[in-house]
């Protein structure tokens, strides 16, 4: 179809990320792109896991903007709430792999023959999370592992709504607008819990579960509506692959939400964690299904924070000796500790 | 015996399968004090699998630790920018599959979208024209891409183009001198535990028995132990990749090396030609439904570049797999493991693919039910994924020239491909499978180059100006000419670097 009016709507920060996202992508001497932002609905702060950078990116903020805000900070793991406790989730691996081998199966091993730190300990992301929890952009960018944003979300829209304007974009108020002259409506509502396309409207809605995931989610299926909703001939053919695609990469949600919920996620009904989960237990190693938001360090993060754990350690990492891995684990740890001094000295 | 750890692996057959297998073992897990053995025959031949490869290899060869000038001195080999389809999509017509990128994205949208918008406005400049690789290979041309060589250089891919059954002995040596115990014999009996049906020892010839833990199944289309000893059945999947037989020679090789492998589209199939240092690979692939082997012979020695290098090897096969690729404590890898035909070299990678899942996953005792389920959904993902990139060679033909080409045109093909093609074809959208194999470039150069291509682009394209678009596309042609004038011909690189010793021919 021919995008001549794309409205875009919904509480204010998450209309303000699609909205500003819209209007650079698509609003021009062609394209009208109308965000009718709902200011009642605004949380204190959104967090935004790392392709936060790759969509100010794409959106073209200078990293400047962003710095220029009151209370931003950066983020290096979240926690996730379980009924046992709470999980770090990094954003970052666990230690260094030795020639090829993950750190984790050198643990393993090492646990062997001397006792050893937990495996968080070993997570950079999960010190520095711990040790020097407000550090602002500026200083994060310093360190070598990426981060994500934390921004106080009234700050962030007003920021965003100002670029979108600047780009294009008329903010609008609900009453004056009728979606009926829209060829394309974004809704971002957040009283939908499902996304999908129907009709000339795209819902976009996922429930924070964990903090940056709405986000994440947000951003992908907005890419993705803009990417399919052009076009002539085959509308119905892009709304079957964007609704294939979003449910797809729901149920990765799902099941990453599935585990911090059940007090024995073996007991899961959902086929692909039940997979992970026999997988991990079998050999340590974490199989990935298409479409997943979470890496492979925030599964391990999971299934190690829920109490699992790998029967046996790969076995190749037999072929170190006690020495080298004893010496590899030590080198990790010098290197984790400097990391986290030179965070907390900022 | 079930809960036994696993210490010696027994890799049954060698040729190119078995000896990547044994080098993989070699250097991953032997160093944990895993034997490897690995029996095979010099009386059987081998297939000898494929001569071309994709870019994938390369990370196989980088993970041994083998050096890759070595690797292609020792094996006659040659580099490979990607493939050169003749008569695919019609008669008369001709394109390239590049393995490197095609264009820079602009403004966070794929390239080819602004391709397509400044095609729609009459532009003249076809898609291969901002592929570094495309322009490369058609000048003879190449360079190993170094970090230091910028942007444009860098988006270089390559792969090689070798000789089979030197490469499986340079393995052979490089395994050999890692532990890895050869032995001289023909299996004559797989020996299985009359309760669990696990392997247990391959009964040679000569009264000899060799007894192992893990059994890996190298004996090409045979499967000796998949098939024979486990009774692993065959998805057949040869409704949507009909060619069944081929008929390989060498020949002498004529005029500049080139970097790239042709497939030229034939009556009943197509016919592949692989440039090697000492000799050119020629094959055709076809339907023995629609052709007799003497007549694809007849039409194979009519089409070789040079005089004909020994006498032709007629193959039989089947495309499709095993329904289990890992099967009790027996893992079938190459051949015996499953088959999609040469099109688009992934032969040599299928084994790969098999090494590389089975390390990761390799088992810690005999009988490992939850490595071996993960082990044969990953084989079968992969896959599915390539045989549907095959079918869209054939399905997406014009040709009407002859039955077998109806045959592949009007056939019914997998969903997963059909809604594929449309989004592709639409507004060139292209969304990859995270395991999925081939990419954006390699989809979207079969799909134009056949006539499939994106009629109409996404529009967000349409948010640089006109002038901008037309300097920007100017811009990038004129940085590839100059780095194409720049770069050495391929004939000249290898004679530099890696030129392999002269040998005879045959």
């Amino acid at each position: 179809m021919t995008m001549r009016k794309i409205f875009v709507s919904g509480e204010g920060v998450r209309a303000a990320i699609t909205g500003a996202l819209v209007t650079r992508l698509c609003a021009g001497p062609d394209c009208e792109v109308h965000i009718i932002s709902d200011p009642v609905r605004l949380a204190p702060r959104v967090v935004m896991r790392p392709d936060v950078y790759r969509y100010h990116g794409e959106i073209g903020l200078e990293p400047q903007s962003l710095a220029n805000l009151p209370n931003v900070t950066a983020v290096f793991a979240v926690a996730a709430p379980t009924p046992n406790g709470t999980v770090q989730i990094p954003y970052a691996g666990f230690g260094e792999p030795l020639l090829g081998v993950e750190f984790h199966h050198l643990l393993s091993r090492a646990k062997h023959f001397e006792a050893q730190p937990d495996l968080q300990e070993f997570s950079p992301s999960i010190v520095l999370q711990r040790d020097a929890p407000n550090l602002d952009l500026a200083q994060a960018s310093q360190l070598p592992i990426p981060f994500g944003i934390a921004v106080p979300c009234a700050d962030y829209v007003n920021m965003l709504l100002s670029h979108a304007q600047n780009f294009g974009g008329k903010i609008s108020a609900r009453p004056n607008l009728s979606v009926d002259r829209a060829d394309l409506v974004i809704d971002c509502s957040p009283l939908y819990n499902a996304t999908g396309w129907e009709g000339g409207t795209v819902s976009i809605g996922l429930r924070d579960s964990l903090d940056g995931i709405e986000w994440q989610h947000l951003y992908n299926n907005v890419k993705r509506a803009v990417d399919l909703a052009a076009g002539s001939s085959e509308q119905m053919e892009s709304q079957r692959e964007f609704n294939r695609l979003a449910a797809a990469e729901h149920e990765r949600i799902l099941d990453f939400e599935e585990l911090f919920k059940l007090a024995d996620p073996q007991a899961s009904d959902r086929s692909a964690l039940r997979r992970k989960i026999e997988v991990f237990e079998a050999c340590g190693r974490i199989p990935m299904e298409d479409y997943e938001v979470f890496g492979q360090p925030e599964w391990l993060a999971a299934f190690w924070g829920t109490g699992l754990r790998p029967k046996r350690y790969n076995r190749m990492a037999d072929a170190f000796s006690q020495a080298e891995i004893t010496d590899w684990i030590a080198r990790v740890q010098r290197q984790i500790a400097q990391l986290a001094a030179t965070g907390a000295s900022k | 015996m079930k809960a036994e750890p696993i210490k010696h692996v027994v890799i049954a057959g060698g040729g190119t399968a078995g000896w990547m297998t044994a080098a993989a073992l070699a250097r991953a897990v032997a160093p944990a004090g895993v034997k490897v053995t690995l029996v095979e025959s010099e009386a059987i031949g081998t297939v000898g699998v494929g001569e071309a490869t994709i870019p994938a290899i390369g990370k196989f060869n980088d993970h041994l630790g083998i050096d890759e000038h070595d690797f292609v001195r020792e094996t006659q080999g040659t580099f490979k920018l990607g493939i050169e389809f003749v008569d695919w999509g019609g008669l008369g017509e001709r394109y390239f599959h590049p393995f490197g990128r095609i264009g820079f994205d602009l403004e966070g949208l794929d390239f080819h979208h602004y391709w397509a918008r400044h095609r729609a406005a009459g532009g003249m400049h076809a898609l291969e024209e901002y592929s570094l690789n495309a322009l490369s290979a058609i000048a003879g041309k190449f360079i190993r891409p170094e970090p230091d060589h910028g942007p444009v250089i860098g988006q270089m891919g390559y792969a090689f183009h070798f000789d089979a059954s030197l490469y499986a002995a340079f393995l052979r040596r490089y395994s050999e001198a890692r532990g890895v115990k050869r032995v001289e014999g023909r299996i004559e009996q797989v020996r299985q535990d009359s309760a669990s049906g696990l392997v247990t020892s391959l009964e040679l010839d000569g009264g000899r028995s060799i007894k192992g833990d893990l059994f890996i199944d190298c004996t090409g289309f045979r499967g000796l132990l998949i098939k024979d000893a486990c009774g692993v059945e065959w998805v057949d999947w040869s409704h949507w990749l009909p060619c069944n037989r081929a008929v390989a020679i060498g020949c002498e090789r004529q005029g500049e090396l080139v970097p790239y492998t042709r497939s030229t589209a034939r009556e009943a199939g197509w016919q592949w030609r692989i440039p090697l240092q000492h000799r050119n690979g020629n094959g055709y692939v076809y339907c023995d439904a629609h052709m007799d082997a003497d007549r694809a012979e007849k039409i194979l020695r009519e089409n070789l570049e040079g005089k004909p290098i020994g006498t032709a090897n007629h193959l039989r096969f089947q495309t499709g797999h095993r329904d289990e690729f890992w099967s009790g404590n027996c893992v079938a890898i190459g051949l015996s493991s499953g088959f999609l035909e040469p099109l688009e070299s992934t032969s040599i990678h299928l084994i790969q693919m098999g090494i590389t899942k089975l390390v990761s996953l390799f088992p810690a005792t005999v009988e490992a039910p939850v490595e071996r389920t993960e082990y044969n959904r990953l084989m079968r993902d992969d896959l599915r994924h390539i045989r549907d990139f095959l079918i869209l060679h054939y399905k997406a033909t014009k040709r009407s020239d002859a039955a077998f080409w109806d045959y592949v045109r009007e056939m019914t093909i997998p969903d997963s491909l059909a809604g594929k093609m449309e989004l592709l074809r639409g507004n060139g959208r292209f969304f990859k499978y995270d395991a999925e194999l081939f990419d954006l470039t390699s989809w979207l150069a079969v799909a134009e180059g056949q006539g499939w291509g994106p009629r109409g682009y996404n529009p967000v394209a349409n948010g640089l100006s006109d002038s901008n678009l037309e300097q920007s596309l100017a811009n990038m042609r004129s940085a590839y000419s100059k780095a194409v004038a720049a770069m050495p011909t391929q004939q000249a690189y290898i004679d530099r670097f890696c030129r392999a010793t002269e040998i005879a021919a045959s």
